[in-house]
């Protein structure tokens, strides 16, 4: 038990968007100054070199000179580094990747920088996201900028531990992260900063090298509110080369005002071993709902007992899938072997961490034809009935 | 879709189709628009909601390591493609009915060149992530000929409605088949599959040497496996590739990156309306209409010029078109190695040569003499001449069966050759020579039948 006493208050720094010239070289001064300092906590895997930084700096300059400021200009994020970024390196935490220098952006990389973000770095992680501590990297672990009593380190979650840490330990004031079981949030709440996870294909994919296909989501860490909300207006949104994202008469949805809707509250969501600071945050936020103007509804969906079971098997399903790419052969680690099959296994035995691999045998086990019937089919139909309980309960 | 003849190894390549990691696959319209039209054209049910599946298996060529493609609810279920056997005895034919199970979409692989490098192996992307569709047959067919029939009538009807040229040497088809041989009355029994099937005559061969292996085996007292075989090209035998026991456990997922495609309704109506008529009603059309033998409709319909013949026989005899077609054109067309969609002959030529035919005023050999020229009058991009017109140049006069005419022509020749005619009574063959004298005195202009059948 960690005996943690310590409440994190962060400052609500309400930033400008339309600063003055010269703060855009400032912060981002200040923000490679702290990455400096805070090198021990290995939150970056690559840092973008200071003079690129600089030089960014200055083309912001020049732009809100101009008066032609972008949504974001000048904002120095950090970016987790299982999102591809156009020549530089992109790991996903592994030595699988750690080579690997994608030609492309991500379309959450492309239209933050599109608004004038200056990406500082790549976030450290779990390897492909497979953990929730950022403990199980290539590049080792990642230490959480916040201190305990103990003086001990501590993790800072994960698997997006990097991106919220770069948030902590006030080197950006926003980052992106993934979450797939609780990635950006869990980190978010060990770090101490907000944590955003926005609903299954409001934010594209396109990029995000994938573990779960269909629980994977973009996420958002921030130390305040209006730049949250700032960079999700901007990574948002409806992308052709993403079937699986929202269309835009979707996400006109969330545009009605506070009056007209009704909140419905699962009580099975209520569960055991929440702790009362959480138990009363959550209490809180239903309140404020309410105050609002919201209809607080209390709603049951019994199969939530199973939600976690199913989780495992689809993510793991789903993973054993995705890392099915990594052979060898046309990017990234390679071991040699004397035939296809040995070249595959070595490659694929060295190149992966001990936690990867375990979830790739099991996403194997459970879509082996032996076992599909129990297993995967049986949880597949799990996800539907859960959303087939919530479905019930909205609007048609 | 090109055929991977036509690319460049490696070329044409989009960062998804190597599986670049962080991709994700988009459904090509294109290809969805294909399956549905094949799936008309087959009788099939198209799906209005359908979904994609991942096969997976770890191989060189499958960037993936999977491939998507449709299991469970594939975009076209059912449907099938009638062919006509001749009879044993050669007179007449039979319909048979060959039923599909399905019509999926799905990715093809890269390709793999085993031969080129010593001890090494090549692998071609360039049509890694290309639609296919798959087609899978009921176990209907009973005969190799049975299965080229099916097989041609398949890439007849393909290339009829504009989804593919389906030519198998080209890449544009391949075939696996599944053979199984079983005694009459008896289930059917444990069948071995055959890939690398790259032409009719392949899988003809594959065919029969896979169920005289399999008699053969049984005979001897083997036992069958389900296995896959390989189909070697150069002494038409097929050689185990796998046996059950290294039978791959594909580990089928739906595809996460897809959403299940859902057809807007009355896309489907307008695509069935622009498919153009298909070839078993068209041919019945043209017999009913046109009273054409099966045999001509046959070939009109093979040549893929239905509408010429159409065209062509407006105000004339078909049957005189369709034989000009057949016999004529065709021959010409052959010989000097062009096609009928190159259009040397419009159908405005075609009715002027067909009537003069009818009346009868030129012989018929000469009706291909006049075609040729037409033809090479295209191909010189000289301007455009009417056959009466060739025949003025060619100095081609135009004969007469005006009845009294002849008549007279012939009591000339008769009275003038009186010793010759004593003879004909006696030795028809000397007819001709009558005939003959009749011509010359006309200047060709008579037509020999009609005078022949004066003078008789």
């Amino acid at each position: 038990k960690l005996g943690l006493k310590m409440r994190v208050s962060l400052p609500l720094k309400n930033l400008h968007h339309h600063a003055t010239p010269h703060r855009h070289i400032e912060r981002v001064r200040e923000s490679i100054k702290q990455r400096d300092q805070t090198k021990d906590l290995n939150i970056f895997i690559t840092a973008i070199p200071s003079e690129d930084l600089m030089a960014l700096a200055s083309s912001s300059n020049e732009r809100s000179k101009l008066g032609k400021d972008r949504r974001l200009e000048g904002m120095p994020v950090a970016i987790k580094d299982n999102f591809c970024t156009k020549d530089w390196k992109t790991s996903c935490g592994s030595k699988m990747l750690n080579e690997f220098i994608p030609t492309y952006d991500a379309t959450v990389v492309s239209r933050l920088k599109d608004e004038g973000a200056i990406i500082i770095g790549k976030t450290n992680l779990d390897e492909f996201g497979m953990g929730s501590n950022s403990t199980l990297s290539f590049a080792g672990p990642v230490v959480s900028p916040i201190k305990g009593d103990d003086k001990a380190d501590h993790v800072a979650g994960g698997s997006s531990g990097g991106s919220a840490a770069a948030v902590a330990a006030g080197i950006v004031p926003v980052a992106i992260g993934s979450d797939t079981g609780g990635s950006v949030r869990l980190p978010a709440s060990y770090c101490g900063v907000y944590g955003m996870k926005p609903s299954y294909g409001v934010v594209s994919r396109y990029g995000l090298i994938p573990y779960a296909s269909s629980l994977d989501t973009p996420g958002i860490f921030s130390r305040d509110i209006a730049s949250l909300e700032s960079v999700f207006e901007v990574i948002s949104g409806h992308d052709a080369r993403d079937s699986t994202s929202v269309s835009s008469s979707q996400s006109d949805d969330l545009e009605k005002p506070m009056s007209k809707m009704r909140i419905g509250i699962p009580k099975e969501f209520n569960v055991q071993g929440i702790s009362a600071p959480i138990r009363d945050s959550w209490q809180d936020a239903i309140y404020h709902f309410h105050q609002m103007g919201a209809e607080i509804v209390t709603t049951s969906i019994p199969q939530t007992r199973y939600a976690l079971a199913a989780y495992y098997i689809i993510a793991l399903a789903e993973a054993s899938s995705n890392l099915s790419k990594y052979d060898g052969l046309r990017y990234g680690f390679r071991q040699h072997g004397d035939t296809l099959k040995e070249m595959y296994s070595n490659t694929r035995s060295q190149g992966f961490g001990d936690e990867v691999k375990r979830r790739i045998l099991l996403g194997n086990f459970v879509l082996s034809r032996k076992s599909y019937e129990s297993y995967y089919k049986k949880s597949a139909t799990n996800p539907p009935i859960v959303g087939r309980g919530l479905r019930s309960m909205l609007p048609q | 879709m090109r055929s991977s003849i036509e690319m460049d190894p490696n070329n044409n390549i989009s960062l998804f189709d190597i599986s670049t990691p962080g991709t994700l696959p988009v459904i090509n319209k294109k290809a969805v628009e294909v399956a549905i039209c094949a799936g008309l054209a087959v009788g099939g049910s198209v799906e209005s909601w359908s979904t994609f599946d991942r096969k997976h298996y770890f191989y060189a060529d499958l960037p993936a390591g999977y491939q998507i493609t449709q299991k469970d609810n594939p975009i076209v279920k059912g449907g099938s493609i009638s062919i006509s056997l001749p009879t044993p005895d050669k007179k007449s034919f039979r319909e048979k009915s060959v039923r599909l199970v399905q019509i999926q979409l799905e990715q093809d692989s890269g390709k793999s060149l085993h031969e080129h490098l010593p001890g090494k192996s090549l692998i071609d992307f360039a049509r890694a992530g290309s639609p296919l569709l798959e087609i899978v047959s009921q176990p209907d067919l009973r005969s190799a000929d049975e299965t080229a029939e099916f097989l041609r009538k398949l890439q007849h009807l393909l290339q009829h409605i504009g989804v593919s040229r389906a030519r198998m040497e080209e890449g544009e088809m391949r075939c696996d088949i599944n053979v199984s041989i079983n005694r009459p009355g008896e289930p059917m029994g444990i069948r071995s599959e055959t890939k690398n099937l790259n032409s009719i005559r392949f899988v003809q061969k594959a065919i029969e040497y896979e169920v005289n292996r399999q008699i053969n085996l049984l005979e001897n007292g083997g036992k069958l496996e389900r296995e896959t075989r390989y189909f070697n090209v150069k002494d038409g035998t097929t050689s185990r590739t796998r046996s059950k026991e290294d039978e791959v456990d594909y580990r089928f997922l739906p595809d996460p990156d897809l959403p299940p495609l859902q057809l807007e309704s009355g896309w489907v109506e307008d695509l069935a309306k622009k498919i153009p008529e298909l070839p078993d009603a068209l041919r019945k059309r043209i017999v009913a209409t046109y009273h054409l033998s099966e045999y001509d409709a046959e070939q009109i319909l093979n040549f893929g010029c239905i509408d010429f013949f159409e065209k062509s026989s407006v105000g004339t005899n078909p049957k005189r078109v369709a034989s000009l077609i057949i016999n004529d054109y065709a021959g010409i067309l052959n010989r000097i190695d062009r096609k009928f969609g190159e259009n040397l002959i419009v159908p405005e030529q075609l009715r002027e040569l067909a009537e003069i035919l009818e009346k009868n005023e030129i012989v018929a050999r000469l009706g291909s003499e006049i075609l040729q020229t037409l033809i090479q009058d295209r191909i010189a991009d000289k301007p455009h001449r009417m056959p009466r017109d060739v025949m003025k140049a060619l100095g081609m006069v135009s004969m007469s069966s005006d009845a009294d005419f002849v008549r007279n022509l012939c009591q000339r020749v008769i009275s003038e050759n009186s010793k010759e005619v004593e003879e004909a009574k006696l030795k028809p063959r000397k007819l001709q020579y009558l005939v003959g004298q009749v011509l010359k005195e006309s200047q060709g202009k008579a037509d020999p039948r009609t005078a022949l059948k004066i003078i008789k």
